[in-house]
């Protein structure tokens, strides 16, 4: 559990501190921080090598440089993609969840966030969720999908993600989720053919079947057929009337 | 410029209906006007403008509120969707044939062969075939949803039900053993909702004719058994199908049964015909 640093907790609740802004005001943060711990808090560092690791970090940390020994290899342009993540409900607001490649470790993403985004990441634990088995249609052989890898740090500084907007519109969601709903409506089995659907309101589809009589195939044909034939039959008669009227050759 | 324009009106008529459209793309965008003919012809359409999704649902008119169109008040939507609920003496008669069919079963209550009704100070009969008759009286066709159920297992109620009044019906199939009683009961309450549409009365309708069919493409399982056997599990889905009459039907069919009956013959134990034996004058045992 990290320690809660009083004033940054009340500068975090007026709002004006986020992870977004670590870059500028890290530092000076940080220097407050070792005036504002207790003593009891540094007297837990107990055994030599951590009190050695603990010195070198917040001498470091003083001097605004990297909190550890940065690599050799220079990398300008890290293609890696990493993902921040909404927190789960273990999460405290000092601790940050990433999706990093599976070629990551604990240290590329501590560098990566220090160098890309000014960042301190302390702390840093993985987990490398297992890969799923998925299955293609109907099919019985069935194939692993890729595995997750997600990397949670502690940061000196807490950070709470805004809310989500309640009005999705722009997203389109509503429109997409009835076009989901459409294809499934679709491929209805048999007699449920004629269920109206609730995509869109029902504006595309099947749509409700209006009361009808009983009328068989067989008989609806000839009988509509007869009058049709009696319809264009009394049509003609009418045309031909109009005709010896006006027309006398 | 000037010259181009009366010999070739098409290109004018481009030009006014859309500023956007261009023959020659890189000489005519510089020109501020967006019209091929430069000051000459005025531009009237505003330039298109990027918009959102919501605006391809927009159309020209500004008052049109797309959030109060439902598909009730969607006139264009219903045009698609078909047909009103008709009746069949609309639909299949002509409008000579209709009037005297409605005189016949005005006068007798249901249509009667052979009779001569008077129209417009003359006498016509119309004959129909019994196939037609039945058809053009008042029904309604009922059609049920996917049911989960065997049409063995159906066939137990439906049976049961079969000429009964439709409420009746309904009462009955909430309170019957099967389970297909239940989704009949809601399917018969359902179709009630409708029949003042085909201007049917809901109190009056009886089942004619119900019958339950395979509703196809059932999911199947394997049924493991002993010594290497296996067996299948079907899962039978049916539908079932309702025609509902009404009492001209019933009298109709009354009256018919009155007439079978007016024409059988007397039962008599000996016929009066000749006999097929010679008789003899004397007792032969």
């Amino acid at each position: 559990m990290p320690r809660v640093i009083t004033e940054l907790a009340t500068a975090f609740k007026s709002g004006t501190r986020s992870l977004a802004t670590a870059v500028s005001t890290a530092a000076s943060s940080l220097i407050q921080t070792h005036s504002t711990t207790t003593p009891k808090a540094i007297n837990q560092v107990t055994t030599a090598h951590s009190s050695k690791l603990f010195k070198l970090i917040r001498n470091s940390i003083d001097a605004g440089e990297a909190h550890f020994k940065v690599g050799g290899k220079k990398l300008y342009f890290p293609t890696a993609r990493v993902i921040l993540l909404r927190p789960n409900a273990k999460h405290t607001p000092y601790q940050a969840k990433f999706i990093v490649p599976k070629s990551f470790n604990r240290m590329d993403l501590r560098d990566y966030l220090y160098h890309v985004y000014g960042l301190r990441a302390f702390n840093i634990t993985t987990q490398l969720q297992h890969a799923k088995f998925s299955r293609e249609g109907n099919a019985v052989a069935r194939y692993r999908t890729g595995q997750i890898k997600k990397m949670t740090i502690e940061m000196t500084e807490p950070f709470i993600w805004p809310e989500e907007p309640k009005n999705k519109n722009p997203w389109n969601v509503k429109f997409f989720k009835g076009l989901e709903q459409f294809a499934e409506d679709k491929q209805r089995l048999g007699s449920d053919a004629f269920k109206p659907s609730e995509a869109f309101g029902g504006a595309l589809g099947p749509y409700k079947h209006k009361p009808q009589p009983f009328i068989s195939k067989n008989l609806k044909n000839r009988m509509i057929n007869e009058k049709t034939r009696v319809h264009a039959q009394q049509f003609r008669k009418d045309d031909v009337e109009l005709v010896n009227k006006y027309l006398k050759f | 410029m000037l010259n181009l324009r009366s010999p070739l009106g098409l290109l004018t008529k481009f030009s006014a209906q859309s500023s956007q459209r261009l023959i020659h793309s890189s000489a005519i965008r510089a020109n501020q006007s967006g019209s091929l003919f430069g000051d000459i012809t005025q531009v009237t359409e505003s330039p298109k403008q990027k918009g959102d999704f919501s605006d391809s649902l927009q159309t020209v008119n500004e008052k049109f509120d797309i959030n109060k169109v439902t598909i009730e008040n969607d006139e264009k939507l219903q045009q698609y969707i078909g047909h009103k609920p008709t009746s069949a003496v609309d639909k299949l008669l002509t409008p000579l044939k209709k009037q005297l069919y409605q005189l016949n079963v005005n006068q007798n209550g249901f249509f009667k062969n052979n009779q001569i009704v008077t129209m417009d100070g003359e006498q016509y009969k119309l004959k129909l075939t019994q196939e037609e008759i039945d058809v053009l009286e008042p029904s309604l066709y009922v059609k049920s949803y996917r049911i989960k159920g065997s049409v063995k297992k159906a066939t137990v109620f439906l049976r049961f039900i079969r000429n009964m009044n439709v409420k009746q019906a309904i009462t009955q199939g909430q309170f019957h053993s099967k389970k297909i009683g239940r989704e009949v009961s809601k399917l018969l309450s359902d179709s009630l909702k409708t029949a003042p549409e085909l201007k049917l009365n809901p109190d009056q309708l009886y089942i004619s004719q119900i019958w339950s069919g395979s509703d196809g493409t059932f999911v199947k399982r394997v049924d493991p058994k002993g010594r290497g056997r296996t067996g299948i599990i079907h899962h039978p889905y049916i539908h079932v199908r309702v025609i509902l009459k009404t009492p001209v039907t019933l009298k109709r069919l009354a009256w018919e049964r009155e007439q079978k009956e007016e024409l059988r013959k007397p039962r008599v134990q000996l016929h009066d015909e000749k006999l097929r034996f010679k008789v003899e004058g004397h007792y032969k045992w």
